[in-house]
């Protein structure tokens, strides 16, 4: 029953909500008894303790913070400031810092990954439209994946620390591929040999890993939440189409993968090719 | 389970972390941040429904008041100009969502199994049945997401900060009156919104063609 359809014989919304804060009868609701009415009033009585239900449904935190990304936040905001007191002209525009979480638990974690290739159309790829270093962004072996916060040294002018180094080298391509059955082959080989230049045939160009921050969120999505693994891990010519390809491991809120194709939309320069589990 | 937040970091306390911090005290910055992290992140959580939305908008919020520290005028508390950060910068992410409609598309494909699992892992409340705690944290989001942006801000500031009107009422910039209908309003239609989900077969109110729960003005 909403505050319109109550009669005037009953205590409104407003005057029921602002007794629950202490703040009756200090507005335009004038000064009122709701104790006095609501002792004899079980619709009221009823109506109240809905009232503050709701409130502490709201109040209830739904997501633990973890430990590492908040040191990690903070960490990026007190380097972010020193940042723009040492780099003159810095940009009116506030670097896209966009920590996500990191694969802090390794162990017992990788019973399943999902491999996702996504490609990075042109203007992701030009390096023109402020992309981001997403493998700096998860690759486990940089030093801040896992203590929880930036390397102590981190160069001026990088507000977004983790993601404005790029990491070349230690991204291996993958060459030509054609399935997903192929991508995890090279990629096991690529760990075995520990190379960069995995053992098929370069792509044709050379391919940077950044991408445009949009492309983070969605395979990150396609993955089902799966926002523990190391992210980017090799590069690849995909059917044609230059692409990232991406590790998540399965966790508990993300059991599997699937194995669906996506395509999305190139809105913000990027669309997903390929999902599957290994 | 139930998360703990941090306690609310004391006032004094804060001032101090404050003045330190402008003068160019980088430890008290941190201190300062983390402080008031848990409750960023929870406040830009419930208004977002979205757990890497919140963080983003978590992250947003720190480095805007790192950036705006030096204007800060200590009139209000930290934690209320903090608020207003996050408030405003959950703001404009719920407008970008509107302008971005195709990014939602794989969200809502496995959006909703997504967070059904995540929030079965945290657990029900001491001697609540788990299918129901999940239930009702997608029902709070849910419910949360139907309403008005502004009736939205007013109901999580007073039920998860903890703010009085008055401190609301600058956070979102408008009369203390309004915060008030707005928070009475808003907890109505969630109320009411909840109270349909326990009780699918109760009629809706057609008469007035309104859905129960649905506001559709401010004053």
């Amino acid at each position: 029953m909403t505050m319109n359809e109550r009669d005037e014989s009953h205590l409104s919304d407003e005057q029921l909500s602002a007794y629950l804060d202490g703040e009756a009868g200090k507005g335009p609701v004038g000064a009122f008894d709701p104790e006095a009415h609501l002792t004899r009033c079980a619709r009221c009585r009823t109506r109240l303790e809905a009232l503050r239900e709701v409130g502490v449904l709201v109040a209830t935190p739904v997501v633990p913070v973890l430990p590492g990304l908040k040191a990690r936040a903070v960490a990026a905001a007190v380097h972010a400031r020193v940042d723009e007191r040492e780099v003159l002209g810095h940009s009116a525009r506030w670097p896209a810092v966009r920590l996500r979480r990191r694969p802090y638990v390794v162990v017992g974690a990788v019973a399943a990954t999902a491999v996702i290739l996504a490609v990075a159309l042109p203007l992701g790829l030009s390096g023109q439209s402020s992309p981001t270093s997403i493998a700096a962004r998860h690759t486990p072996a940089r030093s801040n994946a896992t203590n929880g916060a930036p390397s102590a040294g981190t160069p001026a002018g990088s507000a977004a620390a983790p993601e404005a180094s790029p990491t070349t080298t230690s991204t291996p391509d993958l060459g030509v591929v054609s399935s997903l059955d192929q991508v995890e082959q090279r990629l096991e080989s690529a760990k075995i040999s520990n190379s960069s230049s995995a053992n098929a045939a370069p792509s044709p160009g050379a391919l940077e890993p950044s991408i445009l921050p949009g492309c983070v969120e969605k395979t990150r999505r396609a993955a089902h939440g799966g926002a523990f693994g190391p992210g980017v891990v090799a590069t690849a010519t995909y059917k044609g189409s230059r692409a990232f390809v991406m590790e998540f491991w399965a966790t508990a809120s993300a059991p599997s993968a699937g194995k669906i194709v996506v395509a999305l939309s190139a809105e913000d320069g990027c669309r997903l090719l390929a999902r599957g589990s290994t | 389970m139930i998360i703990e937040s941090e306690p609310e970091p004391a006032l004094s306390q804060d001032r101090e972390l404050c003045e330190a911090a402008r003068s160019g005290d980088q430890d008290a910055l941190e201190k300062l941040l983390l402080a008031h992290y848990d409750r960023v992140h929870a406040l830009c959580r419930r208004m977002l429904g979205d757990d890497d939305d919140a963080e983003d908008a978590t992250q947003e919020t720190l480095l805007l008041a790192v950036r705006s520290l030096s204007r800060f005028d200590g009139r209000s508390s930290f934690g209320t100009w903090i608020y207003r950060i996050a408030t405003n910068a959950c703001i404009d992410e719920l407008r970008r969502r509107r302008r971005r409609p195709l990014a939602g598309l794989d969200h809502d494909v496995s959006g909703g199994t997504e967070r059904a699992a995540r929030d079965g892992a945290l657990g029900p409340r001491p001697g609540e049945d788990p299918a129901e705690s999940a239930a009702r944290r997608m029902d709070v989001d849910s419910a949360l997401s139907s309403l008005p942006v502004e009736f939205r801000a007013a109901v999580v500031l007073r039920d998860l900060c903890d703010l009085t009107y008055e401190e609301i009422a600058r956070v979102v910039g408008v009369p203390v009156g309004t915060v008030r209908s707005r928070i009475a309003r808003g907890r109505a239609a969630l109320a009411d919104l909840l109270g349909d989900r326990r009780n699918p077969r109760e009629p809706l109110n057609v008469e007035s063609g309104q859905r129960r729960g649905e506001i559709t003005n401010d004053r």
